[in-house]
């Protein structure tokens, strides 16, 4: 994944669950801001950065930042 | 300034998070006192049928006058207005829907008139991603802008009956493979859009479209589906004619049309499965439709829009309409006796099937093992295996063959496997496992399968095969298999069979079938 995208990734992160900082391993386990709720909201707007559309077992899986970026990176 | 959000479905992404809190989901048991403004915001499910939408909008402003009593006069109220169906109905002339919602708005209007600090907000321009709805309950996405108004379709010459497949179609999954309960309908992703098709197929049969059922199945599964499945929507009084069983499918709906008394350019065939689909449309030049199933359960709305604009919309019902559903039900009960022989043979030399029976090997025992697991029909001794006990089975000398097809639609991959052990003289060989995955039935293969095998043992030099047919819940779709090749029973049970390959003659393999060597 470049670095450009990298960085675009964690703005949407970033405004969207809240936090200051995207440390690897970010995972829905390991971070509160990560709920249901916000997680409609980042596929929502992964979706409208990216311009790509999730399926909804892609949406199930991506449960941290890790599939999540092998995911985007597959559509890309 | 905080906002309290009633709600009866998830609209979290359209307020702005730390300033919005929401009530549960149609509750009204909370009316919050610190929030500064209140917003009543309820919608409609996009999947609503013409005849819930009063009903629906009854109970919205039952609820909401049984919330404004609980509010300050002098709080601030907005109340959100429901939007219109983006598409236009079924039946035209049916406004129960656009009538429900013109009542509610007014409704609301009213009270905004009667109450200083209430104000009315419009609907949300925003459309229905179904992959949101039936994921989340968000009944229209933000990143999706209504489209423009078009003009409604009507087809020329509406379509008489819609003929359903079943598995994958009206509900996920293989009955046959995965068992009455473990079929995807209702419920979460993806049941719910499998419930939501069901239920739009009830429409249909209510507005006079005739529902027929055409499935490869065994006939008592897909009945105790229909009459006990809970969250099954259809049931067979909404049936009108009914084939379910293993025969050519272009048969069947010739069936379908004759006992309906109906013309087949009156049908629509609606089955998950491209080669089945194609098998109509070659049978009958084009004149049954045919029209290409989604790959993805939540496509199932765009799908069904696309049926009724090509096929089922029309201005207004007559009372025949209404009436002949009963009709041709009756009809069909009456004539279901007089059915006959199809023309299979003529169906699979159009297919252009390719078999490759090969000995297994590194790349090919992994998916073996998978099929022993997972193969319940046509099985016919449904001996699992794991990939191991497969090697351990060939290192004492024994087969393993793998069957792999492919037609002109497309490559099925391997789909057959059969497992042969051998006396030490080589003379005596018994099959220990044979089976088909359902994805291959109905189209004579097993039979090339078996067939093959047969002549290459005659080939190697074996004199006598055994053979056992073990029923279980779900294989008797091959209980009249070995017989067939002339395979003698052995004993009461009907369970152990013999083939002598010196006195059974010629193994003839349907010029049908192209065989693809293994060398």
């Amino acid at each position: 994944m470049s670095n450009a995208i990298s960085i675009r990734l964690e703005t949407v992160f970033k405004s969207t669950l809240g936090i200051d900082a995207v440390p690897a391993g970010l995972s829905q386990k390991n971070c509160e801001a990560w709920d249901s709720v916000n997680h409609l909201n980042l596929i929502l707007a992964l979706e409208a950065e990216f311009d790509v559309a999730f399926e909804p077992e892609e949406i199930a899986a991506m449960q941290d930042l890790d599939t999540v970026k092998k995911q985007l990176a597959a559509k890309l | 300034m905080k906002l309290f959000v009633f709600r009866n479905a998830t609209l979290e992404p359209f307020f702005p998070r730390e300033e919005t809190e929401f009530s549960g989901y149609g509750d009204i048991s909370r009316v919050p006192e610190n929030e500064e403004k209140i917003c009543w915001f309820y919608t409609l499910p996009p999947d609503v049928s013409p005849k819930d939408g009063q009903p629906l909008v009854d109970d919205f402003l039952q609820k909401l006058r049984l919330v404004l009593p609980r509010v300050p006069a002098d709080k601030r109220l907005e109340l959100t207005r429901l939007a219109f169906p983006q598409n236009p109905p079924l039946v035209l002339a049916d406004t129960r829907l656009r009538d429900a919602i013109h009542f509610y708005n007014a409704e609301l209007e009213k009270i905004a008139r009667e109450r200083e600090n209430a104000l009315l907000r419009e609907a949300p321009d925003f459309a229905t991603d179904w992959r949101m709805w039936f994921l989340a309950q968000m009944p229209f996405s933000p990143a999706k802008k209504r489209a423009e108004k078009v003009p409604p379709r009507v087809p020329a010459v509406r379509k008489k009956c819609i003929v359903l497949d079943c598995d994958d179609t009206l509900w996920g999954g293989t009955l046959g493979e995965d068992g009455f309960s473990a079929l995807k309908i209702g419920g979460d992703f993806p049941g719910n859009a499998f419930a939501f098709f069901q239920k739009k197929c009830v429409e249909l049969a209510e507005s006079g479209i005739i529902l027929a059922i055409c499935s490869k199945n065994n006939d008592a599964d897909v009945c105790e589906v229909f009459e006990k499945h809970p969250a099954m929507i259809l049931r067979r009084e909404h049936i009108s004619a009914w084939r379910v069983n293993w025969n050519d499918k272009a048969e069947n709906i010739r069936q379908i049309a004759a006992e309906l008394n109906i013309g087949l350019d009156s049908l629509v065939f609606v089955d998950n499965e491209a080669r089945e689909r194609e098998r109509v449309a070659v049978a009958f030049g084009g004149i049954v439709a045919t029209p290409e199933f989604p790959r993805h359960a939540y496509e199932l709305p765009a799908f069904f829009e696309k049926l009724v604009d090509e096929f089922f919309r029309c201005e207004k019902l007559t009372a025949e309409d209404l009436s002949k559903t009963q009709q041709y039900r009756d009809a069909a009960a009456r004539s279901e006796a007089a059915r006959n022989f199809s023309s299979l043979e003529d169906y699979i030399a159009s297919l252009e099937i390719r078999l490759l029976v090969a000995p297994a090997d590194d790349f090919s025992l992994p998916r073996l093992a998978q099929l022993t697991q997972k193969t319940n029909q046509f099985n016919l001794t449904t001996r699992r295996r794991t990939e191991t006990e497969l090697r351990d089975f060939l290192a004492c000398g024994n087969a393993v063959f793998s069957l792999s097809v492919a037609d002109k639609i497309g490559d099925l991959g391997i789909v057959g496997e059969s497992e042969i052990s051998f006396s030490a003289d080589k003379k005596i060989a018994r099959i220990e496992n044979f089976m088909l995955s359902c994805r291959a039935l109905g189209r004579g293969i097993e039979t090339a399968f078996a067939q093959r095998i047969l002549c290459v043992l005659r080939e190697r030099g074996v004199e006598t095969v055994f053979a056992e047919y073990l029923p279980t819940a779900k294989n008797a779709p091959c209980k009249d298999f070995l017989p067939s090749f002339g395979f003698v029973c052995e004993d009461v049970a009907g369970t152990r069979f013999r083939l002598d390959l010196r006195t059974c003659g010629e193994l003839e393999i349907s010029p049908a079938y192209k065989f693809l060597s293994h060398e």
